[in-house]
């Protein structure tokens, strides 16, 4: 495998709903710097973590992570 | 029993949490700073054993030895606490108290210690081996070196997972509130 960096806009959701680092680790059940390293890209979560992130932010788990990076916003279609 | 340890962690937790000492040592330069002392701590408890070997029994074998030794832990038990919150304790903390990462780090940190301490095992085996004389395999050392060494392996195994997880740790992602 030649990657297996998985990336996520886990901190694009975290401030488009106004929710702190410590709110989502609180409500994930982990700790808030793992928030922070899964926001930098540093840690991969488990399958059963990603999950319930993508349940926390009531979206499909494919919204929240990628294998490939996510178009910047405003890159996609020029118009 | 079970509740007095989990309260007796979760305090600890607290404690680590809530530390004002914990943002001085979190940043990666300072950790490997503390790291590299207290691994100049356990090289100075490891060359303790050589006078042991080399002058023992003697008073100025005694002397220099618990010197070394008093020095050694004057550096390793502060360095000890504060890598333990440089890290977060994710190496003295029972691992059914840390998420997937920080047991994912908790485990890296004990299997290079293992690794490093089966070397560590290793070389002394290959010393004795070469120290022994006529390829008898018995050794003629000083019965003042049993203690000491046993110490000094206690103290490698003890803090080898603490300062392997202390300088592989990335910088933590800023505190929301700095």
């Amino acid at each position: 495998m030649s990657s297996e960096i998985v990336y996520n806009r886990i901190s694009m959701l975290r401030a488009e709903r106004g929710i702190s680092r410590k709110d989502l680790a609180t409500a994930l059940g982990v700790h808030y710097q793992t928030v922070g390293y899964l926001e930098r890209g540093e840690y991969s979560p488990s399958l059963f973590l990603a999950l319930r992130i993508a349940e926390y932010f009531e979206v499909p788990v494919e919204v929240v992570f990628s294998l490939t990076p996510f178009a910047r916003l405003g890159s996609g279609g020029g118009t | 029993m079970r509740r007095w340890i989990d309260r007796r962690v979760r305090e600890r937790v607290a404690l680590i949490e809530n530390s004002p000492a914990r943002r001085v040592w979190t940043g990666r330069r300072n950790r490997r700073r503390l790291v590299i002392a207290g691994g100049a701590a356990l090289l100075v408890l490891w060359a303790g054993l050589v006078v042991i070997v080399r002058f023992a029994p003697s008073d100025l074998a005694r002397n220099v030895y618990l010197s070394m030794f008093a020095l050694a832990v004057a550096v390793l038990v502060p360095v000890y606490g504060w890598l333990t919150l440089a890290t977060k304790g994710v190496t003295t903390i029972p691992a059914e108290y840390l998420d997937e990462r920080q047991r994912g780090e908790q485990q890296r940190a004990y299997t290079g210690a293992h690794t490093l301490t089966t070397v560590v095992l290793a070389v002394l085996v290959v010393l004795a081996g070469l120290w022994s004389t006529g390829g008898r395999l018995t050794l003629d050392v000083p019965t003042a070196l049993l203690l000491p060494l046993a110490l000094t392996l206690l103290a490698t195994h003890y803090t080898l997972p603490l300062l392997l997880e202390g300088w592989r740790l990335p910088d933590p992602p800023p505190d929301e509130d700095d």
